[in-house]
C-alpha cells in the first residue's frame, strides 16, 4: 500500500478500482448526464413545463425534415400541424405543407429564469414561432413531452438525493448512538425502529400523505413527499449501522478516544460512522431508486406532485389507461427514464460494493 | 498517594432477561484493593482472563463497578458522572495492548495527535505551534517529525506503539496505564520501548501502572508487583520480595514459568479463599489468606 510517498486511504483506492469497471463508469456517466439535463432543464427544453397549445392535444412526435420539396438537403425544419376527427372522434394530425418552421439554436421562446435567477427567453434549440416541435409528442393538453420530461427529471432525481441525505443523516446518527451506547438506550431505539419497519412502506406512505393538508402549494407538497419518503427509509439503515457500531465501539481506537476524554458524539461521528462509510455509500446508491420509485408511485396515483408541475410519476398518469397507450404510445417515455435511472443507480451501487469488498477484507486482516 | 482502590468488585452478565431467567454472573474483579504511590510503578501480573485489563478499564472509568471506591489524586471518582470526570480524565491515560487497533486506520498521525491536542488545557495559538508540539512529542518517543502525514498501516508494531505513547503523553497524565503494551512486540523492540518508558519517567512527573503476563518485563520497570488470579490479588510486594521470596504457590509457578521457561504442571488446583484478605507478612509484602 505505502509504496509511494503519498498515502492513499481506502475510499480513494475503492474509487480507483471503480474507474476500472467500464460498465459502472458508463452507468455513472448516464446518471451524470441525466442530472446535468435536470439542472439545465429550462434552457435545454424548447418550452416551459406549462406551455400548452390545447389544439395540439396528443400531437404525435414531429417529423423533422432535412430535404425540401425538390429533394435537396436543407437546414432541418418541421411543418405546422392541423387535425381532423376520424369516425371514432379521435384526432388525426396532418402536416400543413405550406407552413414551414426552421430549427434554430438559442431561439426566443417562453420566458423563464435561468437557474432560477437570470430572466431570459432563450432556449437551446426550437423552431421559429408560431410553429411547435414535439420531439417525443405532446400530452393531453398539448404540452411538449420532451420538455416536461426534462422538468420532471428535476423533481424525480432531486427527490432521490434529498430524501436519501435526510434519511441517511437520521439513520447514521440514530444507528450510531444506539450501537455505541448499547444496553437500554439501544433497546428503546431499536424497538422504535422496528415499529416503523413493521408497517408496510407503501401504506405508511399513503397514510402519511393523507395527513398532509390539501392547501399546500406544489413546493410544499414536494417537501412533504421528500420528508415522507425519508421518514420511511431511515429505520432499516439505522438498524444496520447499529450492528456495525456495536462491533466498532469495542475497537481499541474507540476506547483510546474515550480515554482521551473525547465526547461521545464526537467519538460516534469521528471514529464510528466513518468506518461504516464503505457500506453507507453502497447503501445510498442502492436506496436512491426506492425514493425515485416511491415518488413515482405517489404521483402516479395522483397523491404526489400535482399537475401542471411535472414529475416522471405524474407524467405516467396518462398511461394508466390502456387505450391511451395504444393510441399514443409516446406517453410511456417517462417510464423508460425511470427504468434507466433505477438500473443505473443499481449498477453503480453494485460495482461500488465490489470495489469496496476486497479492501474490507484487507482491513480485517490488518486488525486481526 | 496517587491512586487508591478500595474493595473493587465487578461482575459481568447476570442481568435478568425479559423472561425472568437469570444467567450466572462472571466475577471479573473480586474485592481488589490496591494503592499506587507517586512515582512508584506498580506491575500487575497474571494470566490472561484474570481481570487485569478489566481493572485497568475500571480505573479509566470505561467500566462501571458493582461496589468499591476509587480515589484518584485525593478525589473520589467512583460515582463521578462522565461529564464531571472529563477534565480529570486526562490525568489518567492508557496505552493499549494492540498497536494495530489502537490507532484509527483512517487517521494520519497528525490527525491522531491533533485529536489529543484539541483536548489539552493548554490552548495553542497557531497551527504552527501545534505542529511544533507534535514534532517535539514524536522526538521524545524517538520518531522523526516528518511522519505526520502518514497512516498507521505504514508503520511497524514498535513504531505504532511509540505513536500511541506520544498520544497518551500529550495530555501530560499523572498515571499512565500500560496494558500489555509490549506483549505484542518482539523482544528487541520490547527492550527499546522499556528503555523509552524509563527515559520518559525521568523527564516527566509520571507514574506507570504496568499490566503484563510477563514477569521479566515487569521487573525492569516496576517497583512493586501485584499478582492477580481469577479476579483476586494473591500477593503484593516489592519487586525483590516477589522475585526472591515468593510466598504464594501461584506466584512461584509464574516465576518458574517466566524465569526458567519451563512448562509447569499445576500441582493442585488453586483454591482461592473467597473471603480471603491480604495479610502483611513482612514489611510491604502481602499475601492472601482466608
Amino acid at each position: 500500500m505505502g509504496n509511494n510517498s503519498k498515502s492513499k486511504n481506502q475510499t480513494a483506492l475503492a474509487f480507483a478500482a471503480f474507474k476500472q469497471n467500464k460498465f459502472g463508469v458508463f452507468c455513472l456517466s448516464i446518471l451524470c448526464l441525466l442530472y446535468f439535463t435536470a439542472v439545465f432543464a429550462d434552457f435545454i427544453s424548447p418550452y416551459t413545463y406549462d406551455s400548452e397549445v390545447r389544439s395540439h392535444s396528443y400531437a404525435p412526435p414531429s417529423k423533422i425534415h432535412f430535404k425540401d420539396a425538390y429533394g435537396n438537403l436543407t437546414w432541418p425544419y418541421v411543418y405546422g400541424i392541423s387535425f381532423t376527427f376520424d369516425e371514432y372522434h379521435k384526432r388525426v394530425y396532418t402536416e400543413v405543407v405550406n407552413e414551414k418552421y426552421h430549427f434554430g439554436f438559442f431561439v426566443k421562446g417562453d420566458k423563464y429564469k435561468f437557474l432560477g435567477i437570470i430572466p431570459t427567453d432563450r432556449h437551446l434549440f426550437g423552431v421559429e414561432a408560431p410553429g411547435r416541435v414535439y420531439l417525443w409528442g405532446a400530452d393531453s393538453r398539448g404540452r411538449d413531452l420532451f420538455s416536461r420530461i426534462l422538468y420532471g427529471a428535476r423533481v424525480s432525481l432531486s427527490i432521490g438525493l434529498i430524501g436519501v441525505s435526510i434519511s441517511f443523516t437520521l439513520g447514521l446518527l440514530v444507528g450510531g448512538i444506539s450501537g455505541y451506547y448499547g444496553g437500554r438506550v439501544d433497546s428503546i431505539i431499536m424497538r422504535g425502529c422496528e415499529m416503523f419497519m413493521m408497517i408496510p412502506g407503501f401504506y405508511l406512505m399513503l397514510a402519511l400523505r393523507s395527513a398532509v393538508p390539501d392547501s399546500f402549494n406544489s413546493f410544499q407538497i414536494y417537501l412533504a413527499i421528500v420528508v415522507i419518503l425519508s421518514f420511511i427509509g431511515w429505520a432499516g439503515l439505522a438498524r444496520i449501522i447499529r450492528g456495525m457500531a456495536i462491533s466498532l465501539r469495542q475497537r481499541e481506537y474507540v476506547l483510546a478516544a474515550k480515554t482521551l476524554g473525547l465526547s461521545d458524539l464526537k467519538i460516534i461521528i469521528r471514529h464510528i460512522l466513518p468506518h461504516t462509510l464503505s457500506y453507507s455509500i453502497v447503501a445510498i446508491m442502492l436506496s436512491i431508486p426506492g425514493y425515485i420509485l416511491g415518488e413515482a408511485a405517489l404521483s402516479l396515483i395522483g397523491l404526489g406532485i400535482q399537475d401542471p408541475i411535472a414529475s416522471w410519476g405524474n407524467l405516467l398518469t396518462d398511461a394508466m389507461a390502456i387505450a391511451h397507450i395504444k393510441l399514443h404510445p409516446w406517453i410511456l417515455i417517462p417510464g423508460f427514464f425511470i427504468f434507466i435511472t433505477v438500473i443505473c443507480f443499481n449498477v453503480v451501487g453494485d460495482v461500488l460494493r465490489d470495489c469496496f469488498d476486497p479492501l474490507l477484507k484487507g482491513e480485517g486482516e490488518a486488525n486481526a | 498517594m496517587l491512586l487508591k482502590l478500595n474493595n473493587i468488585y465487578k461482575t459481568f452478565g447476570g442481568v435478568k432477561s425479559l423472561l425472568g431467567t437469570k444467567e450466572s454472573a462472571i466475577e471479573a474483579v473480586n474485592d481488589v484493593s490496591l494503592t499506587i504511590n507517586h512515582k512508584e510503578n506498580l506491575g500487575l501480573v497474571g494470566e490472561s482472563g484474570c481481570g487485569k485489563t478489566t481493572l485497568a478499564r475500571i480505573i479509566l472509568k470505561l467500566y462501571g463497578i458493582n461496589s468499591g471506591q476509587i480515589i484518584f489524586d485525593g478525589t473520589d471518582i467512583t460515582r463521578m458522572s462522565n461529564r464531571k470526570f472529563r477534565p480529570l480524565r486526562k490525568s489518567v491515560q492508557m496505552v493499549f495492548q494492540d498497536p494495530y487497533s489502537s490507532l484509527d486506520p483512517r487517521f494520519t498521525v497528525r490527525e491522531i495527535l491533533k485529536e489529543a491536542i484539541s483536548l489539552d488545557e493548554v490552548k495553542y495559538k497557531s497551527e504552527a505551534e501545534q505542529e511544533q508540539k507534535m514534532i517535539s512529542l514524536l522526538k521524545e518517543v524517538q520518531l522523526s517529525g516528518d511522519i505526520l502525514s502518514r497512516y498507521p498501516h505504514e508503520f511497524s508494531g514498535g513504531e505504532r506503539q511509540r505513536i500511541a505513547i506520544a498520544r497518551a503523553l500529550i495530555l501530560s497524565p499523572k498515571l499512565l496505564i500500560l496494558d500489555e503494551a509490549v506483549s505484542s512486540l518482539d523482544v528487541l523492540i520490547q527492550d527499546q520501548i522499556l528503555q523509552l518508558l524509563t527515559a520518559i519517567q525521568k523527564r516527566h512527573d509520571i507514574t506507570y501502572l504496568f499490566i503484563s503476563h510477563n514477569l521479566k518485563v515487569v521487573k525492569r520497570l516496576c517497583h512493586r508487583i501485584a499478582v492477580m488470579y481469577k479476579g483476586k490479588v494473591l500477593e503484593l510486594g516489592s519487586c525483590d520480595d516477589i522475585f526472591d521470596n515468593p510466598l504464594h504457590p501461584y506466584t512461584q509457578e509464574l516465576l518458574t514459568a517466566a524465569v526458567e521457561y519451563r512448562s509447569t504442571e499445576r500441582s493442585t488446583d488453586l483454591k482461592i479463599p473467597d473471603k480471603g484478605r491480604l495479610i502483611e507478612k513482612t514489611k510491604g509484602h502481602f499475601i492472601i489468606e482466608g
